[in-house]
Order: structure tokens, then sequence, then C-alpha cells
């Protein structure tokens, strides 16, 4: 068991084509790291340079006490989990599970009684003669954990592993990794490009965007205060509601389109740094969740009109898809498809009680909650706080 | 609807294509075991009449009718077999280790290399013949198993290398990457992990390169002059006189020459088929 320290580590192919700039994530002994961001962020390349699968250009890998930069995968003492599984179709799932023993040279004995105690802790002990091809996904799934725990190396890598399973088996595969990591206590690094996967499982996740580290820190944190654009419209689904809005020169209004939003005194005094956008664009941000149906006495300064474009009725709440006559910002590389067309009609989700009745292209009034409310610069993209 | 209408036409069919195909093996199963007189006579024997092998004891040399021409045919199945065999052996090797370097590793040329290999499929063999006849000539591999194996070899390694390199192409990087993992070396992984998983693929491209050595006949008619190193295919053509054509005896050592790979094909072709359809579905 050990710690994984990246020291500024970069990846630049031989076609000139920067992959990893400068990455610095260390991830504790015991901690489980989500790397998470959308596809051809760089998080795979990070991965596979830890694993040894791809060179590291510059930067220094540390695994506990190693220098191991330039060692090759075999000698890093590391496990990987492959999103395709990377099972060996030519052997049983116990030499499969055993292959690594029997490479090391382990008695007989031993590589029996450990790949046996690795498939219970699987649930896969009567599956234990049969070839990777007569398994389901899921079990297939399994054997790939249990080549990884049987090693009881330093520490896990796991590359998208539970893309290739279906919604229902992911939800519970997600609980049974998180499960095996935590009573194994083994760092380990988790590639995923599914947010609601980074939240879950990570102690720790790293938001990576066009190869740069975004921001590192856990769930909540990241949910609850974005460093940047790409930040917050990554993380939660729905995504994060995000406008421009003008701030007025005395810093107590808020403009969106037509409307007008109080700023009160306790917002701007929870954000020094908003001092300086007086009479300036800034982009905000709002969860879904803190936007609901007003209601009467809710002050005049803290409600939009909005038009309603679709509610999708989820049993436990309702989700209002709205219009709102302001310009949506669109953070660069979040969610491209469904984005673009948002970004040109302004429309935003709310996510309100399950038993509001509002029908399609009514005019809602929304409460806005402004000190849950996020800014940012709209040409760096940074939040703005202190 | 209309399948189902021209469905009494598919064993008709079948049928045809058999019967073209096997008559011929047929008949000279048929001539094999006749007499020369049988098999003179008109309207022809359509069936032997009385079972007799003197043909095969002839082209082996034992029993009382063996010719003075014959009894070389045992020595050619052997030349056959050694020829076939080294040439498909020497051929999977390199097929194998060629085609993986082909398929994994990254070098300038690669491409132009492999599709350059691939090209010489296209060549007609004959405009290859003087050429090579020259050059064993100058190497001194005339009338020997050396250069009729190296010949055969350089004949069928392209096929052999695009069959071992599909089967590389469809196995993931990412078993071999497993491996690594796992701490397996370079070799421990090529050994371990890629070559029993490309198995079937060798055997295809294995039993292909065998049969196509077994049925040479200009190469060797020209590279090999004298019954210690002439094939079956060649023998047989000899046994024909100048003014006797021993009909019974040449069919009896056809039948000799097919046997081997009809009963190649039969048990194996389960592996000809698992090869080459491999690479193609997943």
């Amino acid at each position: 068991m050990a710690s994984i320290e990246l020291g500024a580590i970069n990846k630049v192919y031989p076609n000139g084509f920067h992959a990893v700039h400068d990455l610095d994530i260390s991830v504790a002994d015991g901690e489980f790291m989500v790397l998470v961001g959308p596809s051809g962020c760089g998080k795979t390349t990070a991965l596979r340079m830890v694993a040894g699968l791809e060179e590291i250009t510059s930067g220094t890998l540390r695994i506990g006490e190693r220098d191991v930069t330039t060692l090759p995968a075999r000698e890093r003492d590391i496990a990987m989990v492959f999103q395709n599984y990377a099972l060996y179709p030519h052997m049983t799932v116990g030499e499969n599970i055993g292959f690594a023993l029997s490479i090391r040279k382990l008695p007989k004995d031993e590589i029996q009684r450990r790949v046996k105690e690795a498939a219970d802790v699987l649930s896969l002990t009567e599956w234990l003669d049969r070839k990777p091809a007569q398994l389901s996904g899921g079990q297939r799934q399994r054997v790939a954990m249990g080549r990884a725990i049987v090693r009881e190396p330093a520490v896990f890598l796991m590359d998208e592993p539970l893309s290739n399973l279906d919604a229902k088996l992911r939800v519970q595969m997600r609980a049974e990794v998180s499960r095996i990591q935590r009573r194994l206590g083994v760092a380990t690094m988790y590639v995923t490009h599914d947010q609601t996967e980074a939240m879950t499982m990570g102690d720790r996740v790293a938001v990576l965007n066009a190869g740069v580290l975004q921001q590192c820190d856990r769930p909540k944190v990241l949910y609850d205060s974005p460093d940047n654009l790409f930040v917050a419209g990554f993380m939660g689904s729905p995504a994060m509601n995000l406008y421009e809005a003008a701030v007025s020169a005395d810093l107590t209004l808020l403009r969106l389109g037509s409307q007008t939003l109080a700023l009160p005194p306790a917002v701007r005094a929870a954000r020094p740094a908003l001092g300086a956008y007086a009479d300036a664009k800034v982009v905000v941000g709002m969860r879904p969740e803190n936007l609901s149906v007003a209601v009467a006495g809710t002050p005049e300064g803290s409600m939009l009109a909005v038009d309603t474009e679709l509610v999708e009725a989820l049993g436990s709440e309702q989700l209002l898809h709205f219009k709102l006559d302001a310009r949506r910002i669109h953070a660069s590389g979040v969610d491209e498809e469904r984005e673009v067309g948002e970004a040109a009609a302004g429309i935003g989700v709310a996510r309100i009680e399950p038993d509001g009745q509002i029908g399609h292209g009514e005019r809602v009034r929304l409460a806005v909650r402004p000190e849950l409310m996020h800014f940012f610069d709209p040409a760096s993209g940074l939040a703005i706080r202190a | 609807m209309r399948r189902s209408r021209l469905r009494w036409l598919r064993p008709i069919g079948i049928a045809v294509v058999l019967l073209w195909s096997l008559f011929p093996v047929y008949w000279a199963l048929n001539t094999s075991l006749q007499t020369n007189a049988e098999a003179q006579s008109n309207p022809p024997t359509w069936f032997p009449t009385h079972l007799q092998f003197s043909n095969y004891e002839a082209i082996f040399g034992v029993g009382p009718s063996s010719a003075s021409t014959a009894g070389g045919v045992g020595q050619a199945l052997l030349n056959s077999s050694i020829e076939s065999l080294g040439a498909t052996i020497l051929t999977l090797v390199i097929a194998v280790v060629g085609a993986y370097a082909f398929a994994r590793l990254r070098f300038r040329l690669r491409g132009a290399l492999f599709y350059l290999v691939l090209a010489t499929l296209t060549l007609p063999v004959y405009a290859t013949l003087i050429p090579i006849y020259q050059i064993l000539t100058t190497t001194h591999l005339v009338n020997t198993y050396i250069g009729i194996i190296f010949v055969y070899t350089s004949g069928f390694l392209p096929l052999a290398m695009w069959i071992m390199y599909n089967m590389f192409q469809a196995l993931p990087a990412s078993i071999e990457e497993a491996a690594a993992i796992d701490g397996a070396t370079t070799l421990q992984i090529f050994r371990r992990i890629v070559l029993p998983i490309v198995r079937p693929g060798m055997a295809a491209a294995a039993i292909i390169t065998f049969l196509f050595g077994w049925g040479q006949f200009i190469f060797p008619l020209v590279l090999s002059s004298t019954n210690a190193t002439q094939p079956l295919t060649v023998a047989l053509s000899a046994l024909a006189g100048r003014h006797v054509v021993p009909y019974t005896m040449i069919n009896a050592g056809a039948i000799v020459a097919i046997a081997v790979p009809a009963l190649i094909v039969f048990f194996l072709n389960r592996f000809i088929v698992d090869g080459i359809v491999a690479g193609s579905v997943k």
C-alpha cells in the first residue's frame, strides 16, 4: 500500500498533440481518487501514464517512496481494471485471477488459496472453472476486479470499469467497487466520464478538461463551490444553469435579460471580489435544486419569470425545463451536443416539488436563492469569490 | 415466399457441384483398383468388379507386379512430407513473428513494408520460376530439401502472414497490457497470452500452407530433377513412360496423393474456418 504522487506530468504525442498539461495530483494511501472529464480530456492518458502503459513526456511519478517515472508497468506494483476488462480469453476465471501470482512463481497452493479468497469476496467461487466467454458482463467485470485485488498491489487503477454495464448493474457495481476499495484500503485512481460516478465514489475528484486539471477536491466542495465555469457546468445532473448577467453600478442589482434580481448585501459580503464588477458583466450559476416555484410572499427581487418548455415527472421530483430571456452560457467542453442548442434558446432546468401541476407553455415565476448563486468572470471563467 | 418455392433447387445445386468435383476423384479411385485391361475397356468399367491392390503394391515397390519405373512413390511420399512440413514450420515461425511485429510495433515504413509483402500475392508465380531457378543454382540448392522449402516458404509466407496479422489485429492491445501490469515480461506475454489466443489462426495458416506445399508441381518439377527430392506430384507424372502410360498405377498414386490433404481437411477443417473467420467477427 502506498500513495501516488504525480508531479508536473506532461504527455506530448509524437504528432505534437499535448494531451496532459503539468498535471499535479497526489492520492493519499487508501484514498479513492476519481479522474473525471469529458471524452478526450486526457484522463485515460493520465491513468495510462501512471500504469506505465504510456511514456511520461516530462514530470515525475512516485508510488510510495519510489520514483517510478521510467519503470516498466510490470515493476510498478500496480493493478489495473480495463474498460473492456481485458480478460485472458483462453484461461478460466481462476487462471485469469491467478495469472499475476503464477508469473511471480508463487507456490500452487498459495495461488489457489488467494484466488479462492478473491473469488469469495466477489461471489465468483462457482464460476472459477468457466471461461470468460461464458460469463455475463457483470461477472466479467468482477473477474477483472478479482485479477486486481488478488495481487494485493500498492495501488489500483481503474479505467471506466463500469461503462460497459447496463444502467442497473452499474449502480450495483458502483457500490461494490467502493465497498471493496474501502475494505482493502488501497490508493485508487478511477477514471470515468460519468459525473455521478465521480460524485458518489470518490473521496476526492479531479476534474480535467483539455488535458488541464480544473479542480481537485472533495465531491461536495466541487459541487458547492466550483472554481470555474467548466467544473460548474460539468458536475451535477441536470447541469447548473449558467446565464450572462449585468451587475448594476451600485452593486445592488443583477440584470438577467429583461429581468432584475436584487443582490442582497450578504451575498456581496460573501463574495468581496464581486465589487470589481460594478457596471460589468458576470456569469451567474443557479443549481436546478435552488430554483423553486415562487409562493405568495416571495420578494419581488428574487423571482424570475420563465416559460415552461417541458415538465419531466420523475416521481420524487419534477424537472421543469424552462426558457429564460437571458443569454445562456455554454461552458466549453461540457456535454457539447445538448449545450449548443440551449445556449441559443436560454433554456434552463429547475428541480421542483413532485406534486405541482404545471402545464407546458405556462408562464411560471421561479424563486431564486441569491445566497446560493454562483458568480463567474465571463472572460476567464473563474469563480468570483474572495 | 420466394425462398420456400425455390428451396428444392438447393439440394440439386449441391449435388451438381459435388458430382462435378468428386467424380474425377471417384474415377481415379475406380481406375486404381482395376487391371490395365479393365481400365482401357470400352465401354468403361464404372465399378471395380473384383478388388485388387496390385497397383498400390506396384507403386510402393512391393509384390510381384512392381515394374522398374515404379517403387519411387514411397520416397516421393516422404519427400512431399518433408518439403511440405518443412515449409509449413518455417512459414509459420516467420509469419507469426513477422505479423506480430507488423501488428504491434511502430517503426518507419511499417505500412509500406506490409503492403509490399502482401503485394507479392498478386505476382504471377510462374514469372518468378526462372529467377528462382537461377538463384538456387548459384546457391547450390537445386535438388535439395532446403532449396524447395525456401522457395515454398517465400511463396506461402504472405498469405500466412496476412492470416496471422488479422489475428493479432483482432486481439485487443489491452489484453497484453493487462498481462504487462500483471508482471509478465514481453516474452512471457507472447508465449503465455498471445500465442494461445491466436492458436486457431496458426492452425489455419499451417494447414493452408501444408496443403499448398503438398499440391505444388511446376516448381519442384523444375527445381528437383532427381528421385531423391522429387515430391509425389512430380514422381507420378514421371510414371508415364514414352510409350506406355500406366493409368492404373498413376491413379493409385493420385489417390495416395489426395488421401493426405483429404484427411487433413476432413479432420481439421474446423481450424481452417475458425482461423480465417477469427479476424472478421469479434
